[in-house]
């Protein structure tokens, strides 16, 4: 890590006289695109989740993509060059996901793609990505990138991974929460990584797991399996998903009534449902993981306010045209982001076209510090170019009155772990 | 704001104050709801039905499905000839509306939300045409697209002869590959695949059209032999220059027999739309054993719900045989087997549409925000014709109680409304070749039993964890 953050200094001066170049471009009456070699618009494949199980995610996703293209269009577009999106819908589906990929490199000429949530979809499409090379951005959380199974081609520097996420929950809730968790998770990958990545961080801090409670994925109630959590349970941890997660809440709080331990979830659980849905209310008091707060904090920094403006989301995280259609607000900053740092990548390898993609992933490779800025509204990261994966700040909320109100805001340090992967060594 | 886009959103909002995706937290929410209360009162309006139907006189069915001639002599106002001329011209305009489609197809959005194909097929053809079928009666004899150019083109003349029963093998192979391009293939929404399959589905039919004559439509291509069947529900219809209105299925009074055959082509129907709806259900996911919160996509399941549509398509066909075998087996008339189940299986005609309005709701409620956002800059190249401005699809109507409980309800009451009509029509189709009352009420009681077997399937679907 070290090292990259010495490359960036380097980097970050060369970035002052961009930054120069940049503020002549947005004087008023300059003609935007006018420097630019060739005035071809910036081919830009977003592989959308339009249909599946993926699509209410898919729907935020296309929101904040059109947001964020029209914000950099507007502001001169990348290398004054227009970006234009061609979406495709992967069906939440990676057999789709890479016949995307294929018509973005073979039938619409793109520079890059960009986009997917669904770890599934990424797994499968990003070897094709690799056979196409076409540079890949992903903004799925998922910790296959870092892990190493990917390739060069495929990189997440918008969106922390679910590695990190998890492990940086720990030293908070220790420290307030309390020292005995029991976990309860849905029995299959999703909720084995919470388990595995949490428990670890956990009994490092000196914290103890005293229960977990797997629960089959198919389950629709749930009473039978809360006598499994031990009494002198301090701290349950809880990351069901699905359809029956809001008859989970419900019968956990029929079964505890007031006298609850303390309550710790992720909001994948409740991410896009209205918190004044009934049943929810016991959640009242209980702390969340959110990858971005849904609702605007007292500290609202005012990149946070610009980017809500530009998606049409409110202060509650919900559609302006529409306050009960609440956003995957948690989740969708990272296609915003993310597009914003392919611009940049573009610009600093002066990328021209296909024949650069090589150049543009070593100019990602090469970042490492993104300030807290209009380009991430989410907050500071470090990228790392080796795994080509991104960390940030985590924020913890507690539901208070219907509202998730910030809690506590974690270190990017909290959420590093040892590199897994040096995709910097494979050749392109 | 435009008056359409007040109106538009006067619909959607106000009418349908409940709309969204078929989401996570809409089936969640459905899942608090006590439908455990819900579906045991739906089927008791069914058996209310039955019992109704069982124990009234003989008149009064006949009387609930009078047809009542309107004093509209049509034919004052249009003749034979020029109607037809209309129905060559609306044909013709619907070809060229096609061919423009197609090309949009092609050329347009790649994405299928944001393109004018993909979503006039799936989201306002194929979800709104059955019903208006029922409401404005048989719309589509004006609207198919080959009509016009076939009567104009190649004269109607026919090559070879059509037998009626036997055509409706081609309408039912013709709706069973439909079903496995909507529900099997990997990409149905795909704009380039979609108007691919569009453009072939119309040429073979083109030719079929110049081998037998306009009647291969009738006869064979599916979606007019299927809406032909759904207008002859409707509540209004034209008969010798005269309009005439009834109780849905009154004008099945007039017809006598109906091809054997139809009871594959309505099971094939049927089928399709119950499956779509059952196969998003952990029940299914657990018989094909598939984690459902981990569900990879429809290329995962290619197999499975391949056989699952056959099988089910051919379970159907059989069970719902047996029952018209069964109930007229122990009556003391005599009846053809082959020549009344035909007719019989129009009984299944009210419940294939009460699955279609009950399963396509949701999304329609969604899709046609995306339609009517595509309607206003159709070419994708920045228009705003409805002066919508930065218009956004919500799906906030899944995402409350109050709307997700008036949603459900509107579907329970298409299944059950559908289940109810069935009943009666059951009853006065037997009604049309029976003599005695003891008859009917025999012949009725296996139905009765396969009807509230199918209210329950219908209700539960609604009701259960599903994925997506």
């Amino acid at each position: 890590m070290k090292k990259i953050i010495k490359n960036n200094i380097t980097r970050r001066k060369l970035m002052k006289g961009v930054a120069a170049a940049g503020s002549v471009a947005a004087m008023p009456g300059f003609v935007r695109y006018s420097q630019a070699a060739s005035s071809e618009p910036i081919k830009i494949g977003f592989q959308v989740h339009r249909t599946g199980i993926g699509a209410a995610y898919g729907r935020w996703y296309d929101r904040t993509t059109q947001a964020a293209v029209k914000v950099i269009n507007d502001a001169g577009g990348i290398n004054g060059r227009p970006v234009e999106v061609v979406a495709e819908d992967d069906g939440t589906d990676p057999k789709r996901g890479a016949e995307a990929l294929e018509k973005f490199a073979n039938q619409h000429s793109c520079d890059v793609a960009f986009g997917t949530l669904f770890s599934h979809v990424v797994i499968g499409s990003a070897p094709r990505a690799g056979e196409l090379k076409l540079p890949y951005f992903v903004v799925s959380e998922g910790h296959h990138v870092a892990s190493g199974m990917l390739n060069r081609y495929t990189l997440q520097p918008g969106i922390t991974d679910v590695k990190s996420q998890v492990q940086a929950m720990a030293p908070f809730v220790k420290e307030n929460l309390g020292k005995k968790v029991t976990m309860v998770y849905p029995d299959f990958a999703f909720g084995h990584d919470h388990r595995d990545y949490f428990s670890a961080a956990f009994e490092a801090q000196g914290g103890q797991i005293i229960a977990k409670v797997p629960i089959p994925p198919t389950e629709s109630s749930f009473s039978k399996y809360f006598p499994k959590i031990p009494r002198d349970t301090e701290v349950l941890y809880h990351v069901m998903v699905g359809p029956a997660v809001l008859t989970f809440v419900k019968e956990l709080g029929e079964f505890y009534g007031s006298k609850s331990p303390k309550l710790f979830g992720f909001i994948d659980s409740v991410e896009a449902v209205d918190l004044s849905t009934p049943g929810l209310e016991f959640l009242d008091g209980s702390y969340f993981w959110e990858g971005n707060p849904r609702y605007a904090q007292a500290n609202q920094s005012d990149h946070d306010k610009f980017y809500r403006a530009a998606i049409g989301v409110d202060a509650n995280g919900a559609s302006a045209s529409d306050p009960k259609d609440v956003s995957t607000y948690a989740h969708m900053f990272g296609c915003w982001e993310t597009l914003h740092i392919i611009k940049k990548g573009m610009e600093e390898s002066g990328y021209s076209g296909v024949g650069d993609r090589a150049k543009l992933i070593e100019a990602v490779e090469s970042m490492s510090d993104m300030p807290l800025s209009q380009a991430h509204p989410q907050g500071a990261k470090i990228f790392n170019g080796k795994t080509h994966q991104t960390f940030g700040h985590q924020y913890i909320t507690k539901m208070t009155n219907g509202k998730l109100v910030l809690a506590h805001t974690t270190s990017i340090e909290d959420t590093f772990y040892p590199d897994e992967v040096d995709y910097t060594k494979q050749s392109f | 704001m435009t008056l359409i886009h007040r109106l538009f959103l006067f619909i959607i909002f106000i009418l349908f104050p409940v709309i969204s995706f078929a989401h996570v937290s809409e089936r969640a929410l459905i899942l608090l709801l006590p439908t455990e209360f819900y579906i045991p009162a739906g089927i008791s309006v069914l058996i209310l039905t039955i019992l109704i139907a069982y124990l009234t006189p003989v008149s009064f069915i006949t009387s609930l499905f009078k047809s009542h001639e309107l004093k509209i002599n049509f034919n004052k106002y249009i003749s034979i000839n020029q109607l037809e001329n209309l129905k060559i011209f609306t044909s013709c305009v619907s070809f060229l509306f096609l061919i423009i489609l197609i090309i949009l197809g092609f050329t347009g959005s790649r994405d299928p939300l944001a393109n004018p194909l993909s979503l006039f097929i799936w989201s306002v053809w194929f979800m709104v045409m059955p019903v208006i079928q029922i409401l404005l009666g048989n719309a589509w004899a004006f609207l198919n697209p080959w009509y016009g150019i076939g009567k104009l083109f190649f004269k109607d003349k026919k090559v070879y002869k059509l037998n009626s029963n036997y055509s409706l093998i081609f309408s039912s192979a013709g709706f069973l590959l439909f079903s496995m391009f909507m529900l099997v293939d990997i990409a149905p929404d795909d704009p380039d695949r979609l108007a691919n399959i569009v453009t072939l589905y119309f040429l073979i039919n083109l030719l079929f059209v110049k081998i037998f004559g306009v009647n291969w439509l009738e006869k064979g291509e599916c979606f007019t032999a299927f809406y032909g069947l759904l207008s002859k529900l409707s509540w209004i219809w034209i008969m010798e220059g005269k309009i005439h209105i009834g109780f849905f299925g009154s004008q099945l009074k007039k017809i006598k027999t109906f091809p054997s055959l139809s009871v594959l082509f309505l099971s094939i129907i049927l089928a399709t739309l119950s499956f779509d709806g059952l196969n998003e259900t952990f029940l299914w996911f657990k018989v094909i054993d598939v984690n459902p919160l981990e569900f990879h996509g429809r290329s995962s399941v290619i197999i499975e719900n391949s056989l699952g549509l056959i099988i089910f398509a051919v379970m159907l066909f059989f069970i719902f045989s047996i029952t018209i075998f069964l109930g007229h087996k122990f009556i003391n008339e005599r009846v053809s087997f082959k020549e009344i189940i035909g007719i019989n299986s129009i009984a299944l005609l009210p419940i294939a549409l009460a699955y279609h309005i009950a399963h396509y709701l949701t999304s329609f409620l969604v899709n046609i925000q995306y339609s009517y956002k595509v309607a206003s800059d159709p070419l994708n190249n920045g228009k705003d014709f409805f002066n919508i401005g930065d218009f956004n699809v919500t799906t906030s109507f899944f995402n409350t109680i109050e709307t997700v409980k008036l949603i459900w309800f509107i579907q329970a009451s298409a299944i059950v409304i559908g289940h109810v009509i069935a009943v009666l029509l059951a009853h006065s189709i037997c009604e049309g070749y029976l003599k005695k009352k003891s008859s009917i009420l025999i012949s009725q009681f296996p139905i009765s039993i396969f009807m509230i077997g199918y209210t329950f399937l219908g209700l539960w679907i609604l009701s259960t964890p599903t994925v997506g």
